[in-house]
């Protein structure tokens, strides 16, 4: 699948060489034409497919790499309008930034060799860090970014480390083999495991080491948002799953103060989104809650488990990115993200809050949505690896299905603050952007042997 | 001074390294050394400034109590072969004081205090020749001394070194002073390839030059000494600025950048030789560092200045040399050019 990353290669030094009127088109454009070679991806196999040099996909990089590709021209609508004000040679920087990112996630889901998945794991930090912190709105921005830039460096040079040791040791770095046997014998398996997946439970993020997330979304613009919300978080997962298959069950002893964390981070989380006053903070906080579950998932090393944390993976990558598009337009519109300040919406724009209504009901995983099935799927692993896990996955849903209330009802119902005066009203692309959200998100609950 | 003397110094420095290299005896290697500080003084005080004269004289004394000591150490290690019984303690002895001599001379960790100093009362291309070229003659004595029974000692100083290095740099808002401790840090990394493998070390410092001479040079156009002089680079010149921020990242080790690549290519080694806790402490003053490239790069690639400002940086009249530009293009791309060879037909 080389070609693909090719692709966004020559698509990043288009938009740079384009001339002015056509920065945008090319880059939207190019970006959908991209997905025509991703359609080779979805062939139902559960083995490896698409091989070629370094690169390949199977069962586990599928989904979460159509995912990226879906939402890279979303990225690009979504941020249309914030970005006219700036100077022809940032709108191309900008653009250039996501659809490089875009390439180093793709890289990083298609990589058959660890090495070369840590290395576009890195680099997708300086895109998104430019994102921060170039087009953030406040100066704390800058904070966000050096907090985001550290968490992620400090948990992922101990996997280097522990990638070169597995090299040394085993002699290839090839992900599709199982390395149980090699590592049976030595007691240092534990921190190795712990150094392997230190990083990924960074990036997801882990409750305890999650500081670096609600700043940096609510420092990002929308295009670092949604991509943060929709991919970033879920490189983390998709590491976890790879290096635990690696090791098979070996080295999951240690992994039970891992669950047991994410499952306090399940209700903590919870209960930090129902005082939150921040649309965006509200929105992030769910999405610690939410991967909370992935962690939980991947970590109890179960077959359901796994399929119940891709499944929750890609419905919080469709979800949250939503939701973070729609504040977003208020946002735009109003100058404020603050929930106080943004009621009775449905008032003011009718239409957009059938979409807040429908993302908020998936969010808080009402049937027959996606997010439904994989909560409930990694619920049962949980529930498997231990009874009482139950009283905190309860807890935790009944949590999530009262802060996605409070932020439908909040926002939409009630009276119509009085001092919006110029409040224009939501334009093609915005209802293009989030139907565009909608339709996968939808669409996948027929169709849901898709993901795994 | 007349600039037609300059390439008596130049030369004299590059065969001081020569002759280092190829003698087998300490008294050659004393001679090439102070050959080499001798030679290497005129050009600091070019300019006559008395910041300038100030650091020469600091250097001068550091390096002449290094060269007094190496050769000192020299002659315990010659009586040591008069002796009977004490020989080996003897030679041990000397081989110590030879090689933290050497460790003086190049301004590793416990004996760095002088480089930050120097390199503060220097113009941009001395300094540069100072914490790249001046480096040669004492690492070709280290790489020699290295394979003695001293080189758990250069391992730990090469600890320090990354540590102090990173810490150091912190708070530091001169540029100088800046590349100072970040040539520090990098040394440290340096000493401990070059126990691990001559070879290693090597190209370890061929990376660092290759990363760090488009830095010096830009920053030497630009004659700017403080830090916060560089926000105005994003409006004058954006490319440029871009770049040059590029370049300190890469010069930090992020991995998308070529300087990763030095990096990966020592942990391969270290971790391949059971070298676990010098690769932690390695990386975690690597990780330290990079706090204050990040810093330095926000500047250059982030932060927009105020439209009116007295930065007194001449970005608009710089010019790049095909050569520079090159090297800083290598800098962003490096690492995909590795992978691109690797993908060749063998």
């Amino acid at each position: 699948m080389n070609h693909l990353v090719l692709g966004y290669v020559g698509l990043v030094i288009g938009v740079i060489v384009t001339k002015k009127s056509m920065v945008w088109r090319v880059g939207q454009v190019g970006s959908v034409l991209l997905m025509l070679p991703a359609t080779v991806l979805v062939n139902m196999n559960m083995t490896i497919s698409n091989v070629s040099y370094m690169m390949t996909s199977d069962f586990v990089s599928l989904g979460l790499t159509v995912l990226s590709i879906w939402l890279l021209p979303l990225m690009l609508l979504a941020s249309q309008q914030h970005m006219v004000s700036e100077s022809l040679i940032y709108q191309r920087v900008f653009v250039g930034c996501q659809v490089f990112l875009t390439g180093a996630l793709v890289l990083a889901f298609m990589a058959s060799d660890l090495l070369l998945f840590y290395i576009a794991f890195e680099s997708t930090l300086l895109p998104t860090l430019m994102l921060i912190t170039r087009w953030g709105a406040q100066k704390e921005r800058y904070q966000a970014g050096t907090y985001f830039m550290f968490f992620t460096l400090v948990g992922s040079l101990p996997l280097l480390i522990c990638l070169i040791g597995q090299y040394q040791m085993v002699g290839s770095l090839a992900l599709d083999l199982s390395y149980e046997g090699v590592f049976q014998l030595s007691y240092l398996v534990n921190f190795w495991w712990v150094g392997c997946i230190l990083a990924f439970l960074v990036k997801l993020p882990l409750y305890g080491v999650h500081l670096w997330l609600p700043k940096a979304h609510v420092e990002a613009p929308i295009a670092g948002s949604m991509v943060l919300a929709g991919v970033l978080l879920k490189l983390g997962g998709y590491g976890m799953m790879r290096v635990s298959l690696m090791w098979g069950a070996t080295a999951m002893l240690s992994s039970e103060v891992f669950l047991a964390l994410a499952l306090w981070g399940i209700v903590v989380m919870g209960g930090i989104c129902l005082r939150q006053t921040d649309l965006k903070s509200l929105i992030a906080y769910s999405s610690v809650g939410h991967m909370a579950l992935v962690v939980g998932g991947v970590l109890t090393g179960v077959a359901w488990g796994y399929n119940g944390a891709m499944v929750l993976m890609i419905a919080h990558g469709l979800v949250s990115s939503c939701l973070f598009c729609l504040a977003n337009l208020w946002y735009e519109r109003s100058s404020t993200r603050n929930l106080s300040g943004s009621r009775g919406l449905i008032m003011i724009f009718p239409l957009i809050s059938s979409g807040w209504f429908l993302m908020s009901l998936m969010n808080m995983a009402l049937p027959p949505a996606i997010n439904l099935f994989g909560e409930l799927v990694a619920m049962v692993a949980l529930y498997n690896w231990s009874p009482y896990s139950i009283v905190y996955m309860s807890l935790g849903a009944v949590l999530t299905a009262a802060y996605s209330l409070y932020l439908f009802g909040m926002s939409q119902w009630g009276n119509t603050m009085k001092n919006y005066k110029n409040l224009y009203t939501i334009t093609s692309r915005e209802y293009l952007l989030t139907t565009l959200h909608l339709v996968p998100a939808i669409y996948l609950i027929f169709y849901l042997g898709l993901m795994f | 001074m007349s600039p037609y003397i300059s390439p008596l110094f130049s030369i004299t420095m590059i065969m001081s390294v020569m002759l280092i290299s190829s003698s087998g005896h300490w008294v050659f290697m004393w001679l090439g050394l102070e050959l080499g500080t001798l030679a290497f003084i005129p050009i600091l005080v070019w300019w006559h400034s008395s910041l300038e004269v100030e650091a020469t004289v600091k250097y001068f004394i550091v390096q002449a109590m290094a060269a007094a000591v190496f050769f000192l150490g020299g002659m315990v290690s010659l009586s040591g072969d008069f002796m009977g019984g004490v020989n080996q303690l003897m030679g041990n002895i000397g081989d110590m004081m030879i090689m933290l001599a050497v460790v003086t001379k190049l301004g590793l960790a416990p004996f760095h205090y002088w480089v930050v100093d120097v390199v503060q009362g220097l113009n941009y291309i001395p300094g540069a020749v100072l914490l790249t070229w001046q480096k040669v003659p004492g690492l070709a004595v280290l790489t020699q001394l290295a394979t003695c029974n001293n080189s758990s000692m250069l391992l730990l100083f090469g600890m320090v070194s990354a540590l102090v290095g990173g810490l150091g740099g912190l708070g530091q808002t001169q540029m100088r002073k800046l590349l100072a401790f970040s040539s520090i840090s990098h040394l440290g990394w340096l000493v401990v390839g070059c126990v691990a493998g001559s070879l290693l070390g090597l190209s370890y410092f061929t990376l660092y030059v290759v990363l760090s001479i488009p830095l010096f040079s830009i920053l030497h156009m630009l004659n700017g000494g403080h830090l916060n002089q560089l926000r105005t680079g994003l409006m004058f010149n954006p490319l440029m600025s871009v770049l040059l921020g590029v370049g300190f990242l890469s010069l930090g080790g992020l991995p998308p950048f070529f300087g990763f690549f030095g990096k990966w290519l020592l942990l391969t080694h270290f971790v391949g030789q059971l070298l676990l806790g010098v690769s932690v402490v390695l990386i975690t003053g690597t990780l330290i560092s990079l706090f204050y490239y990040l810093r330095v790069s926000y500047l250059c690639i982030v932060v927009l200045g105020p439209q009116q400002i007295m930065s007194g940086l001449n970005w608009r009249k710089m010019q790049l040399s095909g050569l520079m530009s090159g090297l800083l293009v290598l800098n962003m791309l490096g690492l995909f050019l590795v992978g691109g060879a690797s993908c060749l037909p063998k």
